[in-house]
């Protein structure tokens, strides 16, 4: 009998594929980070309230553990030149108590794009596309005014989902925007020059949108019961 | 923030959409709503305010605001462009800020003569509806106000002060006893508000109770101030002190806040306590510059992808309640209370929101080629790929472990308080984990694996491949070399127990010339697994030979009904003119634990079954 991929190694492979072929590279970053990487290179400022809205676990060596994949973009910005398309995927930490939609390591999945010209327009476009292919049909979206330190304009992404009773109904998806320019100054590109987007969510919620999966939970829990599904 | 639909309507003359529609627009123009639910003839609107929007919009008239921006209607009322309070100085009332202290101003006005009683209903009412108690008409005041415009007050009974009233560092273990008798020692971290000497007040935070107003009081001081958001911030998480106060200050509203929320409160005191004011007091830093931003329409368009007229973004410079001017490259002239606009990218995020982001065109990135693989990526999708395909489960156990090499700071628990430094109890417990249910797997064994990032020195990527079969050491054996022919690496890697866990750092730095395997998404609907336990019960019959395996299952599965969860071969052989098969049969209930006899009624049908069909003979 074949054995199962992790339904978020599915995720992650099919998100690969279907960005592979808009010309994204995938990136990965070690899951301990500084407090640079964490936040002050993605324009969250020490003591600013900002930094209240992620809970942080913060080693006794000084560090933290990430609490976004958004650290590896600045390692990529910093790594490579514009033009510059890539995802990143990977485990994350948030020191909060566990539920059925939260849980202290999760995972995220983000994508960055820098290149001369890029709009907002683009990201919607992209985003819309890439959905609509991870969820096998045509899926709509819609922009609402989102904040993150590190993007400006910054937007929530939903998509109208139909529900089991057939009611559609729009749920929150991704985080969304364009790179703030402290960001790409911080890494060496002229904001002038250079424009981006970058977008990011929980593999964990894909995964539980397209299957039907309730509990954020079942994704840490190595029960085979749940994983010979996939 | 709750809001109040008919607190919001009062800053416009004409009728506002309903309630739902209203938070229909402020979510797809401005902010998360939370929830909208009616409560008497009212509507209440839970707005979730970021930190961004935290310094303006925690009040009925920012959130008015952003409602007549979106609208494009004027507010007919507005208490940040009134004018502000004239009053002549006095002998008796003083206000100080101590030397050094920066982003620090205050006001204090002495009224004397107050009367403390009752609120009037209507003011009682709309604290209630929004959650607050009344107190008394001086407190229910300072409450409103911030409600309304979002400057935090104080009124402090007068007779506490000595006519000085000074803001300043606290001393060196200060104590002091806040309102709710919350008693706090102090440090020189924090601000408080004093007569001069001692501390009366946690500023920005909470009063204290030798200052408080009670039936007493005659003559009250009004306190409004601008503080330092980053200390009031460290106090109130130092106190574990968030009111509504310090949840505001710490964000860091405009100083013009201090200057309106003092007309606007002693307007009120005077008109609902009566008294006779004394003088006034200022002091501190002076009010900052309006902020200029430049804008360029062009660039606004390049960001957003849109292509507005220059008359498009006037008008929504105007319903934000900017001023401009030049020519293709805009001057614009920040309202004092928007903190955060202060850059280009801040104006292009306010024009996107307000022409709304739903009018964004289609647009296609330039197609660009696939870059060359990531080697991570690479390395671990062959892994999983080989591994599957070899009957094992990719599992994922947690990272935060009770023993390790580093340590949290702030962990959950002690079970969760270090990272691991392999995955090899992770898989052992995930071995114990699903070892009982092997025959809801249709499995014999625990054959699972984990890729994941392990915490020693420093911090690497490990394979770890577990299996609670007997003669493993040979089956780890196998799978290496055949891990080594698809990486094309040779592969180290230690056995403990029934895990064998290896380094992938130098095959992941090292890996050439591979490309991912085929893949194909699952297009599956998960089931939830049963809480309640499974039976296991086995039939092995014989059959006449060249009777069909599938003949025989359909047989039992049609007899055993929906209760038979799995029904799996486990044995088949031919002898004499017969072919034996055996079966696990799997029983389970989504609904309840199933009853001994139950099963072996169900059973009994099987049994009945098979033996009545031709040449057939239960074992």
């Amino acid at each position: 009998m074949k054995g199962s991929r992790h339904p978020l190694s599915h995720t992650i492979r099919e998100m690969y594929d279907i960005f592979s072929d808009m010309g994204f590279a995938i990136d990965m970053g070690p899951e301990v980070e500084t407090e640079h990487y964490n936040f002050d290179a993605l324009n969250v400022p020490k003591d600013h309230p900002a930094r209240d809205m992620q809970d942080t676990f913060y080693l006794e060596n000084g560090k933290v553990l990430r609490t976004h994949t958004s650290p590896v973009q600045i390692h990529h910005m910093e790594n490579n030149k514009p033009p510059i398309r890539t995802i990143v995927a990977g485990r994350v930490y948030r020191n909060e108590a566990t539920d059925a939609t939260h849980e202290a390591q999760f995972h995220q999945i983000e994508g960055l794009v820098v290149d001369k010209g890029i709009t907002l327009a683009h990201l919607k476009t992209t985003l819309m596309k890439a959905l609509s292919k991870y969820f096998g049909k045509e899926t709509q979206l819609r922009f609402r005014p989102g904040y993150f330190p590190f993007v400006e304009p910054g937007v929530e992404v939903d998509v109208l989902w139909e529900m089991p009773n057939g009611e559609k109904k729009w749920l929150e998806v991704l985080g969304a925007g364009m790179i703030h320019p402290n960001v790409l100054k911080g890494v060496g590109i002229d904001p002038k020059e250079y424009s981006g987007f970058a977008f990011g969510t929980g593999l964990e919620r894909l995964s539980m949108f397209k299957h039907g999966i309730e509990d954020t939970r079942r994704f840490s829990n190595p029960d085979l019961r749940t994983i010979d599904q996939f | 923030m709750v809001v109040s639909y008919k607190w919001i309507q009062e800053y416009f003359d004409e009728p506002l959409p309903e309630a739902g529609e209203l938070a229909d627009l402020l979510s797809v123009h401005s902010f998360e709503i939370e929830g909208v639910e009616e409560k008497g003839d009212d509507t209440l609107i839970d707005i979730d305010v970021l930190p961004n929007r935290a310094h303006d919009c925690l009040n009925h008239r920012g959130i008015a605001k952003e409602v007549g921006s979106i609208l494009g209607r004027d507010l007919h009322i507005d208490p940040l462009r009134d004018n502000f309070l004239e009053l002549p100085e006095s002998d008796e009332i003083k206000a100080e800020v101590e030397s050094g202290l920066e982003d620090v101003s205050t006001i204090a006005i002495l009224v004397k003569g107050v009367s403390i009683k009752e609120s009037p209903d209507w003011l009682k009412e709309k604290l209630t509806n929004l959650g607050q108690r009344s107190i008394n008409n001086i407190v229910d005041i300072t409450n409103y106000i911030m409600l309304n415009m979002g400057q935090p007050l104080h009124a402090f009974d007068a007779k506490a002060f000595n006519g000085v009233l000074k803001i300043k560092r606290a001393e060196e273990g200060e104590k002091l006893t806040l309102l709710g008798d919350i008693k706090v020692e102090l440090t020189k971290e924090d601000l408080v508000v004093s007569d001069g000497k001692k501390a009366l007040d946690v500023a920005g935070i909470r009063g204290g109770e030798d200052a408080e107003i009670d039936e007493g009081t005659t003559d009250i001081i009004i306190s409004s101030s601008h503080f330092n958001p980053l200390m009031v911030r460290k106090t109130a998480q130092r106190l574990k002190l968030w009111t509504d106060a310090a949840k505001r200050f710490q964000n860091d509203p405009t100083p013009y806040f201090a200057e309106h929320g003092a007309r606007e409160c002693l307007e009120m005191i005077l008109d609902l306590a009566g008294g006779e004011v004394i003088g006034m007091s200022r002091a501190g830093g002076a009010l900052p510059e309006y902020a200029k931003v430049e804008l360029s329409i062009e660039r606004a368009n390049s960001i957003l992808g849109l292509s507005l007229s220059r008359e498009n973004v006037l008008d929504i410079l105007k319903r934000l309640g900017a001023s401009y001017s030049g020519g293709d490259v805009l001057t614009v002239e920040i309202p004092h209370e928007r903190m955060d606009l202060r850059i280009e990218e801040d104006l292009i995020e306010e024009i996107g929101r307000l022409h709304g982001y739903e009018k964004l065109p289609e647009m296609d990135l330039p197609k660009a080629d696939a870059p060359e693989v990531h080697k991570e990526f690479l390395v671990l999708d062959l892994i999983r790929d080989l591994l599957t395909s070899e009957g094992f489960s990719e599992v994922y156990t947690y990272s935060l472990r009770g023993k390790g090499e580093l340590k949290l700071q702030n962990a959950l628990n002690t079970e969760k308080s270090y990272l691991r430094t392999d995955v090899v109890e992770g898989l052992e417990e995930a071995i114990v984990l699903n070892k009982n249910n092997l025959p809801l797997l249709g499995k014999e064994f625990v054959d699972i694996f984990e890729v994941g990032n392990v915490f020693g020195k420093e911090e690497r990527t490990v394979l770890g491949i577990a299996t609670n079969r007997k003669k493993k050491e040979k089956i780890f054996v196998d799978l290496q070399e055949k891990l080594e022919e698809v990486l094309g690496i040779k592969i180290e890697g230690k056995i403990s127990e029934n895990v064998f866990e290896a380094d992938l750092t130098s095959v992941i730095k090292n890996i050439e010339g591979k490309n991912l395997s085929e893949y194909e998404a699952p297009n599956v609907q998960f089931v939830i697994p049963s809480a309640y336990p499974f039976a296991l019960r086995d039939v092995a019959v014989w059959t006449p030979e060249g009777t069909k395996e599938d003949a025989v299952s359909e047989l039992i599965q049609g007899e055993a009904g929906t209760l038979l969860s799995r029904l799996d071969l486990f044995d088949e052989f031919s002898k004499d003119g017969k072919t034996s098969f055996a079966y696990h049969l799997v029983f389970q209930s989504g609904t309840e634990t199933l009853k001994e006899e139950e099963i072996n009624t169900i059973m009994e049908r099987v049994y009945e079954t098979l033996r009545t069909q031709e040449g057939f003979e239960i074992r």
